[in-house]
């Protein structure tokens, strides 16, 4: 009975739409087919072709990270947790995009340590003071814009570190990530109306503190 | 009577800031929309709140990368992967967490809910059977105890064992006895309940019925022992009713909800194992 066609169609059917959906472009993209095969060779215990899908991401996942957490090191520990998880339920991946199924690792890793935090808390964003936040002004750039831009940048992240986690984690993934509300919402395990709400929230919450230094956003 | 000023214009507080947010995060359609719409047309800070979220959003989008400091290496060494390498119950845990066993998880609940509905389902019909067969004797009268002398009852009753509690109980009224009844093994009941369901004629002669069968419905025994001499050979003689095997409908349903049960709590187990 296990074996029957039927049955094998049912359980290949169930991972969630937004994953079926992608599934089906999969094919098409080169970088995803290159994850895929990494993938499967990481399944069969190949440690070199996942320490080739980690070199691929851990930036990726890092820049994600760090905006989420209070801090670089805490960001850190989330990146290294998510590949150690990741690397854990190799056999848990459900086919789709390799890059969405290790951001949602790293999302939900850097959530569970926020709310470990929230029960043990620690100094809030010491970090954000560093300037290496700021990026680096081009060779022609027009320092009055530099500054501007590097204020603005200091405002938001400023903001940013005020509002929830949750909220944090939806603008992060829609705003600067660029991911839609489907993938959001998968990647949180929350609704789309939520992660909508979420956001929109959060918006209002960061023009709430923002607003006496709105002077640099309008215009 | 007055007209109210356009509450829209004048008072920005009562104005519904999430739908301002949701506008300008171009999520509205239909009325919503145009409501919103309207608010920014005839409130100004709501035009402004519009605004301002834009450019909130538009400056998110452009904070760039955090520069690293130091190149971060997340590689894992090979240590790392045989300590993470799932064995024994973590493998176990990692195969049933998996999507190939996906389908133990509407398996398991199907199981559950039709075991709980047949078991449900079981207990009503049994209950209404029980109490008809309860009921049925109250009605029916004639019985072959109605023609047992006064004088035996106690024989009667010592004759009758176990089922004599219930019978009194019984007695107290139709509608009463059935759920009573019930609540004692069913075979026992229902016999006591046809055999000796007319009681009531008989015992009316004898010293402990005084008609009320509610009385003696609170305290059957008791009351037996008072009025009879037999007492102590009635409790005394009163056999444990035979406990009939459970019937395989039961046994069927009672599996399907453990193993159903069962299935949703090794899968959740498993996925908690396989995720730590």
């Amino acid at each position: 009975m296990l074996d029957s066609p039927r049955l094998r169609i049912a359980v290949r059917r169930g991972p969630l739409a937004v994953e079926d959906l992608r599934s089906t472009t999969v094919a098409d993209d080169p970088v995803q087919r290159r994850d895929l095969i990494l993938l499967e060779r990481a399944r069969a215990g190949d440690l070199d072709a996942f320490n080739d899908l980690v070199v691929c991401y851990q930036d990726l996942l890092f820049a994600l990270i760090v905006r989420m957490v209070p801090d670089r090191d805490q960001a850190s520990d989330v990146v290294q947790e998510a590949f150690f998880s990741a690397y854990r339920n190799l056999a848990g991946f459900r086919g789709g995009s390799v890059k969405s199924w290790l951001n949602r690792i790293a999302v939900n890793a850097a959530m569970d340590i926020q709310r470990a935090r929230k029960r043990r808390p620690s100094q809030p964003y010491p970090e954000l003071e560093d300037e290496s936040w700021q990026p680096r002004a081009g060779e022609d750039a027009d320092p009055v814009t530099t500054a501007l831009m590097t204020e603005r940048h200091r405002a938001i992240n400023d903001a940013l570190a005020t509002i929830t986690d949750d909220q944090r984690a939806a603008i992060v993934l829609f705003d600067v990530e660029g991911y839609d509300y489907a993938e959001i919402a998968e990647m949180t395990g929350v609704s789309l109306g939520t992660v909508k709400s979420r956001i929109h929230r959060g918006r209002l919450a960061l023009r709430e503190h923002l607003s006496d230094r709105m002077e640099l956003f309008r215009g | 009577m007055p007209s109210h000023p356009d509450v829209r214009s004048t008072s920005h507080d009562r104005h519904d800031a999430l739908l301002v947010a949701a506008l300008a995060a171009g999520d509205l359609a239909g009325t919503d929309r145009d409501h919103a719409t309207d608010l920014i047309e005839t409130c100004a800070e709501c035009a402004t709140l519009h605004d301002d979220l834009v450019a909130i959003a538009r400056a998110t989008s452009t904070v760039p990368p955090p520069i690293t400091s130091r190149p971060r290496d997340f590689r894992l060494t090979p240590e790392q992967a045989a300590r993470l390498r799932p064995s024994g119950w973590r493998r176990f845990a990692g195969v049933l967490a998996g999507p190939r066993l996906a389908f133990t998880r509407p398996l398991g609940i199907g199981l559950a809910t039709i075991g709980l509905a047949g078991l449900l389902l079981m207990n009503v019909s049994l209950g209404a059977s029980l109490g008809s067969s309860a009921a049925a004797p109250a009605v029916g009268g004639p019985a072959p105890a109605a023609n047992v002398p006064a004088a035996s009852a106690p024989a009667a009753s010592s004759a009758y064992g176990a089922a004599g509690d219930g019978i009194i109980r019984g007695t107290g009224s139709g509608a009463v006895g059935g759920p009573v009844a019930s609540s004692v093994p069913a075979p026992a009941a229902s016999d006591g309940a046809v055999r000796l369901g007319p009681l009531p004629s008989v015992s009316a002669g004898s010293p402990q019925s005084d008609g009320f069968g509610t009385e003696s419905a609170a305290g059957g025994p008791k009351g037996t022992s008072a009025g009879s001499g037999g007492a102590g050979d009635l409790i005394a003689g009163r056999e444990v009713p035979p406990t009939s095997p459970p019937d395989l409908r039961t046994l069927v349903f009672v599996a399907a909800v453990v193993v159903g049960l069962g299935l949703l709590v090794l899968r959740r187990v498993a996925r908690g194992a396989a995720t730590s």
